[in-house]
């Protein structure tokens, strides 16, 4: 309780004593999704355990003693903003809604609402008046990034356990953000491994793996396509398909390669998203059918127009 | 299968696991662990597809194995598990059932739709359910520490 007697030993007594109710109180029980039942903390009898029995943020006593009052608005857009950077770098949506709801209790905000999807982010926070902040994000595009995902996450670590100030947190999540660069000569590295490996995988031979890597190399490159001009997704995914069935053919018309399937195949593997399949499937047994869908049936849609950019060569050369 | 072709199954998928950990921008320290990770998972799935017919327990036992060592990893290396599950599994990822099924479905061969679909759902929910297995119950380990309020009014 040190932190405690120095609240008092502060100039401005009142204003430091009306802060730590903000963040040691909660509203009254019955009201605003608080159970009944459930007692929560009261000021004059400062304890640790607040609201659902978790302990209060440790370094609540310093965020007072700075006297830096958070800002109800500032707390959620920084929350939103770094939930919003999770999903799209590939962070399952259980996983974010958590994320806001405990930035935002690391600030003070007890009483935080939200709902997401792939597409979209809704949260309302409430502050210990009762005043109420609702944002919203929209997301448009997502690329797998198990770098930034990390760096967002030792982030979030940083804030629900160390509580460093808002601003702070802020100015990291954009240094995280901040990345522009288009072309990764590692990201390429690793579509043509995996559809050289993917080749030999489902039964092609070295020389079928050879010819898909420079295909590979120019799945990248129109992949890369996407956030340079915001082209059509699902029309990209037939286009960069059907070139791909074509060079493929032509590899083993010229006698480079022996079987195009699994020229193919291999190429597919990297494209197709199968990995959503299982992450939608997995987000439905979970409870988030709403999202789990839209991942099912965005998945379905895109290999259905990577089927239909294959069909092309195939049926031409059949 | 003989062992020369497991061994080439064995190889090239721990290659594709490592393409897939580069294209995904795993952080270049973790790449051998997520390189492990996958050889587990293969290590397990060519063992199981000699036991088993069922597309759903030849996917369940090695997802069931993937997650259990991500979430070890996870509380070793102090970063999502995540990204070593999608690493793992990779191999096992019906890409090429998925990919089928929409052809044959485009192409309008009705039989062999319906057979792709059929392995495309097993494997998918094989996987799914395996992952869910394990994280569930590391789930319920974690969860004394922060409790969202679910229950209704």
């Amino acid at each position: 309780m040190q932190g405690f007697f120095l609240i008092f030993n502060t100039s401005d007594q009142n204003a430091a004593v009306s802060q730590c109710a903000a963040l040691c109180s909660v509203p009254a029980a019955g009201t605003r999704g608080i159970p009944r039942g459930k007692a929560p903390a009261v000021l004059d009898k400062p304890s640790k355990r607040g609201y659902n029995g978790q302990e209060l943020p440790k370094k609540a006593e310093a965020i007072i003693l700075e006297q830096q009052p958070v800002q109800t608005q500032d707390v959620l857009t920084l929350a939103m903003d770094l939930g919003k950077s999770m999903i799209q770098c590939g962070a399952e949506i259980s996983r974010v809604e958590e994320t806001i709801l405990r930035v935002c209790y690391a600030y003070g905000l007890q009483d935080t609402q939200v709902f997401s999807v792939i597409s979209v982010i809704i949260a309302t926070a409430f502050d210990k008046d009762g005043k109420s902040e609702t944002q919203s994000r929209r997301i448009y595009t997502y690329a797998t990034n198990f770098q930034k995902l990390e760096k967002l996450n030792a982030l979030s670590r940083r804030i629900f356990e160390k509580h460093i100030p808002p601003a702070e947190a802020r100015s990291r999540l954009d240094e995280i953000t901040a990345e522009k660069q288009r072309f990764h000569p590692t990201v390429c590295l690793g579509y043509i491994l995996s559809a050289s490996a993917f080749t030999v995988f489902f039964g092609g031979s070295w020389k079928d793996a050879l010819c898909a890597a420079p295909i590979a190399v120019i799945l990248y490159l129109l992949s890369t396509l996407i956030k340079v001009r915001g082209m059509n997704k699902l029309f990209l995914t037939a286009l960069s398909s059907a070139i791909s069935g074509f060079l493929a053919i032509g590899f083993v018309k010229l006698g480079l390669a022996e079987n195009a399937s699994m020229i193919m195949i291999g190429d597919i593997m990297v494209i197709i998203p199968g990995l959503m399949l299982i992450n939608s499937v997995r987000e439905m047994l979970c409870g988030d059918v709403m999202s789990g869908l839209l991942r099912l049936l965005e998945s379905v849609i895109i290999s259905a127009a990577i089927a239909c950019g294959f069909a092309i060569p195939i049926l031409i050369f059949k | 299968m003989d062992w020369k072709q497991s061994l080439i199954l064995f190889l090239s998928a721990v290659a594709g696991t490592l393409g897939f950990a580069l294209l995904f921008r795993i952080r270049k320290r973790l790449v051998g662990w997520a390189l492990l990770g996958g050889t587990l998972t293969v290590a397990v799935y060519i063992i199981c597809i000699h036991f088993f017919e069922h597309a759903f327990f030849q996917n369940l036992l090695p997802a069931l194995a993937a997650t259990l060592f991500s979430e070890l990893l996870a509380r070793l290396t102090k970063s999502p598990a995540t990204q070593y599950i999608t690493c793992s599994i990779i191999p096992l990822v019906p890409g090429g059932a998925l990919y089928y099924t929409m052809y044959y479905f485009v192409t309008g061969d009705m039989p062999q739709f319906r057979a792709a679909l059929t392995q495309t759902a097993r494997t998918a929910a094989g996987l799914a359910v395996g992952i869910i297995c394990v994280s569930v119950f590391v789930h319920l380990l974690n969860f004394h520490k922060f409790k969202i309020d679910t229950e209704t009014e």
